[in-house]
């Protein structure tokens, strides 16, 4: 290990920061979102969409992440012609930036943990607690929106943590797609002086940081939505 | 001002009410007795749709409402008119005491917020509770919740409030307090429908009792009528049996 290429290599990973940071947060956002949609139709069984679902998530868990990511980029590019004349676009595929590619990627790969923690989380407030929405006559969403939500956040935190900090360790994955991040930053800096080592621990430094802040903003959260809550109970 | 006709709810192949019919007037307390798996407690659930009949008429006010063909928009107007006391009081455990009352203020009656503020402040004064106003409910007593859930149900001003059990899961002595304060609503002249092991609040400040025992009423009458009187020889065999371990629970 020589400092000065270790130096060199994290301040290439540093400056991949953003990029994971982007492809992290917009995917945990969208599948938030779309995770909730899911167990809420698996929670209250939809007639089609459940069991469609119940099956979709479970085929969806079984695959390794480098592999879903690799067959969405494999797909994009088998299909990138057809879709363009078929949307009558004047583009290359050079002109996408493969970030979309790969947020898609990991959307499928975070999806089905994601929306497992917001039904485990929906399926902690006891019913009373629409109960009591409803006898004061608000509507199901209001219900949901003012009453469920907020206590769901709070008995998740936890377990979404965790699954942010899965998710963040997998936007390193992004590399077999060719989409740059701090890994493949790191090792970019490293091909002329051939210091693979160097690149790999730099890389891994930059994970630590950030996993350690994900793990701290968690614990801040906890305290915030616990307070009052727990005191005496 | 509340009237249900021949009420029928199954759960699967449980029948629970097989067609019964009860009337309350404006400013009456009713009480329902019966043993347990009576079907009162459904019954209760089923006038703001808790849980859902499957046959039977629902009057609320000038509401009128076949439970077979209830729409969305119905549902809401009778739970604006109805509200209810729950037996686990079930307050929102994410909202402080006073947030508890504000909130259907605010987002069912569209009151400007001092506002609610204000009408929360009087109705928790109202149940004692002035100095518990930022209290979360895991912090207060079952008592203290349970006038918090009295709090909410009055701030609403609905027409009708009904108590499903409101002392069941009360500490004993925590119990006299809420009864206490329920003869307080019955002294404003909120109409109440009452379901309740308490014979003694029955006897004190109900006008009407009615006995309902496997899904029907059997019987109803004023308190005399109903405890002094006993017509039917099911409504007797109850009354026998609570009072029997009402005396054994004193002499321990």
């Amino acid at each position: 290990m020589k400092a000065q290429y270790f130096f060199l290599c994290l301040e290439a990973a540093i400056r991949k920061i953003p990029q994971n940071l982007i492809m992290c947060f917009s995917t945990l956002a969208i599948c938030l979102a779309l995770g909730m949609v899911i167990a809420l139709i698996r929670t209250y069984r939809i007639p089609v969409l459940a069991p469609l679902l119940d099956i979709l998530m479970a085929v969806t868990k079984a695959f390794p992440a480098n592999l879903i990511l690799l067959i969405c980029i494999m797909a994009y590019t088998y299909t990138f012609n057809d879709i363009v004349t078929f949307l009558h676009l004047n583009i290359t595929i050079r002109d996408v930036n493969l970030i979309y590619i790969a947020i898609v990627g990991l959307i499928i790969v975070s999806l089905p943990g994601i929306s497992e923690v917001l039904r485990g989380g929906l399926l902690a407030i006891p019913k009373g607690q629409f109960e009591a929405g409803y006898s004061v006559g608000m509507t199901a969403f209001q219900t949901f929106r003012d009453i469920i939500l907020p206590q769901m956040f709070r008995v998740i935190i936890p377990v979404l943590t965790n699954s942010i900090l899965t998710l963040m360790k997998s936007t390193a994955l992004v590399n077999v797609m060719g989409v740059s991040d701090i890994l493949r930053g790191s090792i970019e800096a490293a091909t002329d002086a051939y210091c693979y080592l160097e690149a790999y621990v730099a890389a891994a430094l930059v994970f630590w940081v950030l996993g350690f802040m994900i793990e701290k903003i968690g614990r801040m959260l906890e305290a915030r939505f616990n307070k009052g809550i727990r005191q005496i109970s | 001002m509340l009237e249900i006709k021949n009420i029928h709810k199954n759960f699967g192949s449980l029948e629970v009410l097989k067609g019964a019919s009860i009337r309350v007037e404006a400013h009456q307390v009713v009480v329902i007795l019966g043993p347990s798996g009576s079907g009162k407690t459904t019954l209760l659930r089923c006038i703001n749709f808790l849980e859902h009949a499957d046959k039977g008429e629902l009057t609320v006010g000038d509401t009128k409402i076949d439970f077979e063909t209830v729409k969305r928009r119905e549902i809401r107007e009778v739970r604006k008119k109805v509200g209810f006391v729950f037996q686990n009081y079930n307050l929102f455990a994410n909202k402080t005491a006073i947030q508890n009352v504000m909130h259907g203020l605010i987002v069912v009656k569209k009151l400007p917020k001092a506002e609610a503020r204000k009408k929360a402040e009087e109705a928790l004064a109202w149940v004692k509770l002035s100095d518990k106003l930022d209290y979360y409910p895991s912090q207060l007593s079952g008592g203290q919740q349970q006038r918090v859930g009295i709090a909410r149900a009055i701030a609403m001003e609905p027409d009708i409030i009904l108590f499903d059990e409101p002392t069941s899961a009360l500490d004993p002595e925590l119990i006299g307090e809420t009864l206490e304060l329920m003869k307080n609503v019955a002294k404003r002249g909120i109409t109440m429908l009452v379901v309740t092991h308490e014979l003694s609040f029955a006897q004190d400040i109900a006008d009407k009792v009615i006995f309902m025992d496997g899904g029907v009423v059997v019987e109803e009458g004023t308190p005399d009528e109903l405890f002094n009187h006993t017509k039917e020889e099911r409504t007797k065999r109850f009354l026998a049996r609570i009072l029997s371990t009402k005396t054994i629970k004193t002499k321990v």
